[in-house]
Parts: C-alpha cells; sequence; structure tokens
C-alpha cells in the first residue's frame, strides 16, 4: 500500500493553503488569523492543531520549533512547512475540482 | 506578573491536551491573547475570548471518540461491580425466603438468574445490608478465584503477546468472564439440584465476574489508549 492515494479533507485542504500563503511564518496563531481574515473562519486552536498533527501524520507537512518570546510565556513556536508530497497533493486537489468544475456555468455571473 | 486567568487557562490546557502539542498550544493562546489585549479590546472581552477558546480546545480533545468509548467502559465496568457485589451481599445474607413467589424461586433455582435484579426486595435488603458492614469471607470463593487468575494470565499473555485487535480482546474477554455464568445456568437448568446446593455455583457464577470485570476493563482502556498514541 505504499502508494495509496490520501485525499485531502476540506479543512486540510484550507490549512495546507494558509500555510503555503503564510511560507516561513506559518505557525497555530498566523494560520488562525489566516483564516479567519482571508475566508472568514473561526477555528479553535484545537481543531487546526489536530489537523495540522494529521497533515503531518500523512506526511504533506514538517514541523519544528521556532523562537521563543516572552509574549508567548516562554513556549517556542511550533512552525510548519508544506512538504513536496504536500504541495502535489495541493495540486492534484486543484486539478480534481477544476475539472469538476468545468463547464459548470451555473453559478457565473 | 502572569495574569491567574492565563495561568488557569494553561494548566487546564497541559492537562487536557497531548503532551506533544500542550506546550505549543500554550505558547499559541498566550500570544493571541497578548495580542488582543494590545490592540485595546475590553479585559472582559479579552478574558472571555480565552475562557471560550481554553474550553473548546479542551473539550475538542476530550471528547474524541476513543475517550468517550473508555468513559463508558468505565461507567459500564464499574456498574456490573456494583451490581455483582450487592449479588454477592444479597445471596450470602438473606433468608426471608418468603418475600419473594414461589414462581420466582423456582426460575431462579433454575438457572434465570437475572429475574432477581427485578426484584424490589432484592434492592432494599442489599442496599440496608450495605451500611451493616460486611464480612471478608463473602467475597471470596476459590473456584472462582482460580478461574479468574487463570483468565486474566491467558488475556494478558495473548495481548502482550500477539497484541490482538481489540475487537478480539475485547470477545475474548466476554467469552472468559460468561462462560462460568453460562455453564452454571446450564447445570441449575439441567440437572435437579436442591434449592440449598446452589448457593456455591451462584456464587462461583457471579465471583467471576465480580472478580474480572475491573481488571478486564482496565486492560481495554489500556489498548484503546495505547492504539490511540500508535495511530
Amino acid at each position: 500500500m505504499a502508494n495509496k492515494q490520501t485525499y485531502l479533507g476540506e479543512f486540510e485542504h484550507c490549512v495546507l493553503l494558509s500555510i503555503i500563503q503564510l511560507s516561513e511564518n506559518a505557525y497555530g496563531v498566523t494560520i488562525r488569523q489566516y483564516l479567519k481574515k482571508s475566508i472568514e473562519r473561526d477555528v479553535t486552536l484545537g481543531a487546526l492543531y489536530s489537523t495540522i498533527e494529521r497533515l503531518e501524520n500523512k506526511g504533506l507537512i514538517t514541523s519544528w520549533k521556532g523562537e521563543s518570546k516572552p509574549e508567548r510565556g516562554g513556549k517556542a513556536k511550533r512552525m510548519v512547512k508544506v512538504t513536496a508530497q504536500g504541495l502535489q497533493s495541493v495540486k492534484e486537489a486543484k486539478q480534481q475540482f477544476e475539472l469538476m468544475w468545468n463547464n459548470i456555468q451555473l453559478l457565473e455571473t | 506578573m502572569k495574569h491567574p486567568l492565563i495561568a488557569m487557562c494553561k494548566s487546564l490546557i497541559i492537562q487536557c491536551l497531548p503532551k506533544n502539542i500542550n506546550e505549543d498550544v500554550c505558547g499559541d493562546i498566550e500570544e493571541e491573547y497578548n495580542q488582543l489585549t494590545a490592540e485595546n479590546n475590553s479585559k472582559l472581552q479579552t478574558n472571555l475570548w480565552l475562557i471560550k477558546h481554553t474550553f473548546i480546545t479542551c473539550g475538542y480533545f476530550m471528547m474524541t471518540t476513543n475517550k468517550l468509548w473508555a468513559l463508558f467502559i468505565s461507567a459500564f465496568s464499574m456498574s456490573l461491580f456494583i451490581l455483582m457485589a450487592l449479588a454477592i451481599i444479597w445471596l450470602s445474607n438473606y433468608s426471608d425466603i418468603s418475600a419473594f413467589s414461589e414462581q420466582f424461586w423456582q426460575q431462579f433455582s433454575s438457572g434465570s438468574l437475572h429475574l432477581v435484579f427485578f426484584e424490589a426486595n432484592f434492592w432494599q435488603y442489599s442496599l440496608q445490608s450495605l451500611s451493616k458492614g460486611l464480612e471478608l469471607h463473602l467475597w471470596f470463593d476459590s473456584t472462582a478465584f482460580i478461574y479468574s487468575s487463570i483468565a486474566l494470565f491467558i488475556l494478558v499473555k495473548l495481548h502482550h503477546k500477539y497484541n490482538q485487535s481489540i475487537k478480539l480482546f475485547l470477545s475474548m474477554s466476554i467469552a472468559l468472564m460468561l462462560l462460568p455464568y453460562l455453564v452454571g445456568s446450564i447445570v441449575l437448568a439441567t440437572k435437579d439440584i436442591p434449592m440449598v446446593e446452589t448457593g456455591p455455583i451462584i456464587a462461583t457464577m457471579w465471583l467471576t465476574i465480580f472478580y474480572l470485570i475491573i481488571p478486564v476493563s482496565f486492560q481495554l482502556i489500556q489498548k484503546i489508549n495505547h492504539r490511540n498514541k500508535t495511530k
């Protein structure tokens, strides 16, 4: 089952795109704020971290400990980055959506 | 000086969340809290934000399917343990046979032991007996003890050797726990045993469940937690 296809969930897709957009500054707070600012989705840190864990287990993102600041109570940031597999997965999802949207004029103004 | 509310919320997060992420979440929640405070939001609004996010985040990790299963198993096993304890108290001390109908005794002595739990007299007597103090010898039956020890040994050995699935472990546990009960019920139903001699058989049937239910549930919850960590 080495090449087992893993499909992205809707929220996983949003989180991966946020991480790509945030580039070098992607961690819990910034991802949460980006989701709120860009798609008005107010998610809890619990939901976000459980998705981050899942994405990391799937090999779609990687994480490491970042800097710790006094305003974080001295706790280090958990920085995240999309892996090559993650990028491929997002591209495939985009292509699939484009195919599904093809020739649908119902919602176009 | 650290705000006491943030300290309380962080300690709650540390208690409820898995070790590998609780520090990250604590740092993130404190950072956002400080950002909101710096943005001149009202103190009440910021504190409410903190409390809301702490509880939702903790609830998110506490109310997982596996944790709810563990909670259900604990509640069920404790209920069964208490039920068996009350049944043993009743069996060992009860002397007023006339309080139950003749039909009840006929069905009871022919193996339908569960009927006792539907009798008001049973609940009244066994709950009253709790306040009188109980003798230690009531809780010991050599046959049930030996059988339970062997059954538990088999379950633990198989768990360590083959690490069988939760479903298989659960099926084997139920089978081993209920085997003496089923055998006892068949014996009582098929053989004509005098009423006075049924007591030790019934004691073995009930005490086996009494001895096994807590350790088996503990093993089962450990398996569920282990699967949770390795997932």
